[in-house]
């Protein structure tokens, strides 16, 4: 064996050591830190309360989402009956920028 | 019921089949983040989070991975955002609080806190969870991966540059 394999075989047998220190040392975590696990009736009533929110949370999003399309289509069907030309331009400006801006992300996903 | 049957009944809207589901896993997932996290009360923080989060998106659940792996990843995530959205000196002090405390439990049992842990902790996040994941779980270079979302090549060099930083920091300590 020259300097070099058991310079190698010295750095792997090192590295052994503190892989099998470092399991050893985890698992005495586990024994000095042990985890108490509650019972079913716990996990149901955190559940039913998640859900609560979670539903709560949706019906705020879907109301804001309803106000936000009445405050859009109510405006723009004020414009378009005030000033019908405005109303024409500005779907034919919607015609122009959104092909334009999705063929712009499309070339900068390809780059 | 097996795990695969409690998993279907959850994703049918079964919140018993979904608590024994979690119950199951629970402590699993709460020594998991207390590896990761050093940090035992974040630990517990965490996992209720991942929790309410696995309710809310159970029915994204694939099979493709095990159930517990799929709840380290959640657990995984979260814990990072916490860690991005905390100023890095709040972190580190948070951190030094957590493992001193710990250090004293440990040494009014009667033990010693041994250096390697100490090291581990003061070691970056980014780096522990590969090790811990690598080392003492015994995942795959590619699971880990898909759990951080970074490439399995990152994941081999993190674990690999970690071992080294440990054993330096742990040569340094002994000089």
């Amino acid at each position: 064996m020259n300097n070099k394999d058991k310079e190698n075989s010295s750095k792997a047998a090192k590295g052994l050591q503190t892989e099998q220190e470092l399991k050893s040392d985890l698992a005495k975590m586990e024994e000095w830190f042990p985890v108490y696990t509650p019972d079913i009736s716990w996990f149901e009533t955190r559940l039913a309360a998640g859900e609560k929110k979670l539903r709560r949370k949706k019906n705020r999003e879907w109301a804001f989402f309803y106000m936000l399309a009445v405050v859009i289509l109510g405006s723009i069907i004020a414009v378009g009956a005030a000033n019908p030309i405005y109303f024409i331009c500005i779907q034919l400006l919607g015609l122009v920028i959104v092909p334009a801006v999705i063929r712009y992300e499309k070339r900068k996903r390809v780059v | 019921m097996d795990e695969l049957e409690l998993v279907m009944a959850s994703q049918e809207g079964d919140r018993l089949a979904l608590s024994m589901l979690l119950r199951n896993n629970y402590p699993f997932l709460v020594r998991y983040l207390m590896k990761i996290t050093m940090h035992p009360q974040l630990a517990e923080d965490l996992t209720q989070e991942t929790m309410m989060k696995a309710m809310e998106k159970i029915r994204l659940y694939n099979g493709s991975s095990k159930f517990s792996s799929w709840l380290i990843t959640i657990g995984t995530n979260l814990y990072m955002d916490v860690l991005r959205k905390q100023k890095r000196e709040q972190a580190w002090h948070q951190e030094e609080q957590a493992l001193r405390k710990m250090k004293w439990q440990v040494e009014s049992q009667g033990d010693e806190w041994p250096e390697l842990l100490d090291a581990l902790a003061r070691i970056n996040e980014g780096i522990r969870i590969p090790i811990i994941m690598k080392h003492y779980y015994g995942y795959s270079y590619d699971e880990i991966g898909r759990v951080m979302g970074i490439p399995s090549g990152t994941v081999k060099s993190r674990v690999s540059n970690g071992l080294k930083e440990l054993r330096r920091e742990l040569a340094d300590d002994e000089q």
